[in-house]
């Protein structure tokens, strides 16, 4: 038994304004659409939740049912920050290993305010991350800039560079229409836009925004019924949270673990949220044809690179400027545009990651498909961390 | 529920600037903020855990200037000045996260700081408080 990705679909990604579930409806429609299955063959809904849309963002799944027609069906709904996508994944993906299940629909929407992610309201001393804005102001973008200086020291990553990630996602999104930024950047942009948090300029950090992604889910017997279908196998979803002494400074936390280990252990976390995937999945680095990183800002994607092993640790640089992780090299990583040209819709970012790896592994992906010698990708792999320590990957393979 | 600068003042003492952390009297683990019910190891678990001073120098692990106005709850003067966020590794190998006071020049990776006392609050937005920051040591040029 084997569970394969069916149906995927979108709501494009921008600032649109609208009630979140708005979004998850038409992505769910279009999910069930590509399918080829109709809302009432749907046994299980998977629910990646939302902080910002108040209740009905906490009981995102029942909420999603409840825009889709209410059918009697069992729900989960799950939060783990940017995360969430992929942890209603897997809570849908055991379900159908489990046999409780044979077709499950994963829904994940969220909408944005506009300016930085901010705590929810109040005054609440208790929750790390709501004191890191109260005493320190300690944005994302402050830990993201703090990230990509410390890796610029430790291997001399230039500001250039950053810009190349961003020029590279830049043009992979003029070909994707789900992606909410389709302007193709020059080095030169990048490098005038304002400085936001040193070293790191606005079009070095992902923006954020409103859109939805959903999944069809399916048991390898329903998938076999319903052939020639191209439905790639979700090989593995790893959630790995950090192992004491982690001594990274993760977000939301205004200090680490005492720890006299190397810092840049910091790695060693990434790595083992990627190496559990790997293990599950019985594949190596060398099996990715195609990734998609949670690149919040542009040094990130550089840090990916080294936690898949697609480098050893300080060569992500020489792998960009040797064009293997764009359109047309041996990895391309966020052929998407990625966070860069989506921005996070938090709850779905996830899940959109998988869109875009089962769109590659079918072939289905328009202008930007991706091609080894003339075949599709077999192979796909996403990355992403959530606040609070929830590291997530995705495998799939064709 | 605790209140903000009740807890700045369990976490931090002015003169001298000191940070305290829960050090665990059966295994020795650290841990910062002092917020923790059990020791931090997972193999340990004790709840005999004490109030300790930290070490006040560190070394700068990284740095940031916040360009923009953070959102509330963060209280700024108008109109926001450009703040630097450093975090720094004490000795005993927890890096902690605060604001810079005082001059930026010679502040890099690896540069030493020392724990240092300013408001929590800019005037006019607040009780006066005041929490733990980072200034770049004195050294020998």
């Amino acid at each position: 038994m084997s569970v394969h990705v069916l149906g995927v679909g979108m709501h494009p990604w921008g600032k649109w304004g609208r009630p979140f579930q708005q979004y998850g409806l038409h992505a769910a429609l279009a999910a069930l659409a590509d399918a080829g299955m109709n809302w009432e063959d749907i046994d299980f809904v998977s629910g990646a939740s939302t902080m910002r849309a108040g209740y009905p963002g906490y009981v995102s799944a029942a909420t999603h049912v409840a825009a889709l027609g209410r059918t009697g069906v069992p729900v989960t709904s799950s939060y783990a920050a940017c995360a969430s996508g992929a942890m209603a994944i897997d809570v849908a993906r055991n379900r159908i290993l489990a046999g409780r299940a044979r077709v499950a629909l994963v829904v994940g929407a969220d909408t944005t305010p506009k300016g930085f992610l901010a705590p929810n309201r109040g005054e609440r001393p208790d929750d790390p991350d709501w004191l890191r804005f109260r005493l320190l102001g300690a944005t994302n973008p402050t830990f993201f800039g703090m990230y990509a200086r410390r890796r610029m020291d430790r291997y001399g990553t230039t500001e250039r560079d950053l810009a190349l990630v961003k020029v590279k996602n830049s043009r992979h999104a003029q070909e994707n229409r789900y992606a909410r930024y389709r302007d193709l950047f020059t080095t030169e942009d990048v490098l005038r836009s304002p400085m936001v948090a040193d070293p790191l300029r606005l079009l070095n950090i992902c923006a954020t925004s409103d859109g939805g992604a959903a999944l069809v889910l399916a048991s390898s017997d329903v998938v076999a019924k319903v052939l020639p279908r191209t439905a790639p196998e979700l090989a593995a979803v790893a959630l790995s949270t950090p192992r004491y002494p982690n001594p990274s400074l993760e977000l939301p936390d205004i200090a680490t673990d005492a720890s006299t280990g190397d810092a840049e252990a910091a790695h060693d976390y990434r790595t083992t949220i990627c190496s559990t995937a790997f293990e599950e999945a019985g594949a190596g680095p060398s099996d990715v044809e195609v990734a998609e990183v949670y690149d919040l800002s542009s040094a990130m994607e550089l840090d990916w690179y080294e936690a898949m092993g697609l480098c050893r640790a300080g060569e992500a640089e020489e792998l960009l400027r040797s064009d293997a992780t764009s359109l047309g090299g041996p990895v391309p990583v966020n052929p998407s545009g990625g966070l860069g040209a989506f921005g996070e819709a938090v709850a779905a970012q996830a899940i959109a990651q998988v869109c875009e790896l089962a769109w590659q592994l079918r072939g289905s992906a328009d202008g930007r498909q991706i091609t080894h010698g003339g075949r599709r990708p077999r192979v796909g792999m996403s990355a992403n961390v959530g606040l609070f320590g929830h590291g997530s990957s995705v495998i799939l393979r064709a | 529920m605790t209140d903000v600068h009740d807890l700045v003042a369990d976490w931090f003492e002015a003169s001298p600037p000191t940070l305290f952390a829960q050090e665990c009297k059966q295994c020795g683990t650290l841990a910062f903020p002092p917020t923790r019910s059990v020791c931090a190891a997972p193999d340990c678990q004790s709840d005999d855990l004490r109030r300790t001073p930290l070490s006040r120098q560190a070394t700068v692990w990284s740095f940031t200037t916040n360009r923009y106005r953070p959102p509330p709850p963060y209280r700024t003067s108008d109109p926001y000045e450009p703040e630097i966020v450093l975090a720094a590794t004490l000795p005993e190998g927890i890096t902690v996260l605060g604001k810079l006071n005082g001059p930026d020049d010679g502040l890099s990776v690896g540069a030493s700081v020392e724990l240092t006392a300013g408001p929590l609050e800019e005037e006019g937005t607040g009780a006066g408080c005041l929490i733990w920051q980072w200034r770049l040591a004195k050294v020998a040029r």
